[in-house]
């Protein structure tokens, strides 16, 4: 097995943080329910912690000033939160906090060990490409429905919400089904959901196309050996840009770190330097 | 300027757990509902807090703030000890705990029958689960505060719990001597188990039912709540008039 890098090191430090954090309170949840109340997060529900819940409460925050079922002023605050490091340096929460991009990342160390290299090199390029734009697709839907209903209806196919709740007996089969698939693709494809389906990744996305800080190459000193291509979990082609700003980084800086990069500071999440390296 | 690694989940970290202690502190950090019943939206009850919204976190305190029942009457009625906590700190789902594994308790008394006692006492109509009763305490504070009709009360009384009287508080003297666990024969009552065939078999005619529900029954083995709940609305939208229709048989 691979080491880890630096930067795989600190990154699954901060992933594991935030699983931990996820499965207590889900835990606590539960508990609760049965009348052992856990200290510090008394009453949070796994909808209560996912900032995407402030997203889709908007419209009913603003037209009706109250939020849509199961959902709290606790999701409208993490989604400011977690906008405001988007807005710095991309969807870090994607790359080093969501816990189901952890899960699908630990998925494909199984499926890298199956497919060896082929593996995340299965997908046409050609159909990958229109299908990266199918969570615009589900963030509009998604968007619209809870608008219309007042109600959570992503969760009735969310992998996410099934994964950390199947014991609940609140998951519909259609999450259920869509976690299967999910956990299956990740077998050939890494962070499956992340790059076709997941609706809060596309609008995090959106934050590449202006962030202040990017992964940016300085071509001076870049010997072109492509590794930071093969070692992004996105497919992203590093090699050949100045400043990533793919709607797809999920700002977990692997390209940057001393396993996929051999010179130092050539790629480096940065804002653009004055004199034009490593911009 | 440049973020490494380690720079970038300190920032990860401080704002985001920062920010929740932070919202913590100052109050604004809410994992919970408000405790705030959606309103009945259609019929002769509109706009008014709904009991069927009623959920197991709610106090006592809620109930009083949104139904205006006394929280001291709610204790009374499901027989909790008010020397023993504040009756506004009561939730519906201690009604829950405190009837559980009473031996001989021939239905369930919990959150559904503070929902239950709550439609009774405002005239609302609600459509209990199918294994909630009221304890004949309940029952005799609907008689003596709500007015309730006769026949329901009788009804009530068919299918409750008598509560011994060392744990009940006033007024329980005429409760039944003996719980009894059906519904009475005489009369249909519509149950969230009513189907659109047993509404056939109680003597109503299809056009009758079609009318009611302006649209054709596809299939008449369906359950008439499950019919409401397809189409987002209340059972109690179909029901009443089936159950005035079946009335006037």
């Amino acid at each position: 097995m691979k080491r880890l890098s630096k930067v795989g090191k600190v990154r699954l430090t901060v992933q594991l943080l935030f699983l931990i954090i996820v499965v207590y309170v889900v835990i606590g949840h539960t508990l609760e329910e049965q009348g052992i109340v856990l200290p510090l997060l008394q009453g949070a529900s796994i909808h209560a912690i996912c900032p995407f819940g402030g997203v889709v409460t908007l419209y009913e925050f603003f037209t009706e000033g109250s939020f849509v079922q199961k959902i709290h002023e606790s999701s409208l605050y993490l989604m400011v939160l977690v906008l405001v490091t988007a807005v710095i340096a991309g969807p870090l929460f994607c790359g080093w906090v969501c816990p189901f991009g952890t899960v699908q990342e630990w998925m494909a160390k199984i499926g890298r060990a199956l497919f060896k290299k082929r593996y995340n090199r299965m997908v046409p390029p050609k159909a990958d490409r229109v299908l990266r734009y199918l969570r615009y697709g589900v963030l509009a839907w998604v968007l619209w429905a809870t608008a219309t209903s007042a109600k959570l209806i992503f969760a009735e196919y969310d992998p996410y919400y099934a994964l950390f709740n199947f014991w609940t007996g609140e998951v519909a089969v259609t999450a259920f089904i869509a976690l299967a698939a999910v956990v299956v693709l990740s077998l050939f494809i890494e962070r499956p959901f992340c790059k076709y389906a997941c609706p809060y990744g596309a609008l995090l996305g959106l934050t590449n196309l202006f962030r202040p800080f990017s992964i940016r190459r300085n071509e001076s000193t870049c010997i072109s050996c492509s590794r930071c291509d093969t070692v992004c979990p996105m497919n992203l082609t590093v090699s050949t840009v100045k400043s990533v700003r793919d709607h797809q980084c999920i700002s977990c800086l692997e390209c940057t770190s001393e396993a996929a990069c051999p010179v130092e500071k050539t790629l480096q999440l940065s804002t653009p330097s004055k004199g034009g390296s490593a911009s | 300027m440049t973020i490494h690694a380690r720079t970038a989940a300190i920032i990860l970290i401080a704002i985001l757990l920062a920010g929740v202690i932070f919202l913590r502190i100052t109050g604004l950090w809410v994992t919970e509902s408000q405790k705030v019943p959606q309103k009945i939206v259609l019929g002769d009850n509109e706009e008014v807090s709904d009991p069927a919204d009623i959920r197991g976190s709610y106090t006592f305190a809620d109930i009083e703030q949104h139904f205006e029942i006394p929280a001291r009457l709610l204790a009374q009625a499901f027989t909790l000890d008010v020397l023993e906590k504040d009756p506004q700190l009561y939730t519906a789902k201690n009604v829950d705990e405190h009837f559980e594994g009473i031996e001989g308790l021939p239905g369930d008394i919990g959150t559904d029958a503070v929902r239950t006692f709550v439609a009774l006492f405002l005239h609302i109509p609600y459509v209990s689960e199918e294994d909630t009763i009221l304890p004949s305490t309940a029952v005799d504070i609907l008689v003596s505060e709500a007015q309730i009709d006769s026949e329901v009360a009788q009804r009530l009384r068919e299918t409750s719990y008598l509560v011994p009287s060392e744990e009940s508080t006033p007024s329980s003297s005429d409760a039944v001597e003996s719980p009894v666990t059906t519904q009475s024969e005489e009369t249909y009552l519509i149950q969230g188990k009513t189907t659109f065939a047993d509404l056939i078999d109680q003597g109503l005619t299809v056009a009758q039912i079609e009318q009611v529900l302006n649209e054709k029954i596809d299939d008449v083995d369906q359950k008439v709540k499950d019919f409401a709940e397809e189409r987002d609305k209340e059972f109690s939208v179909y029901k009443t008039p089936f159950q005035d229709l079946i009335d006037s048989l």
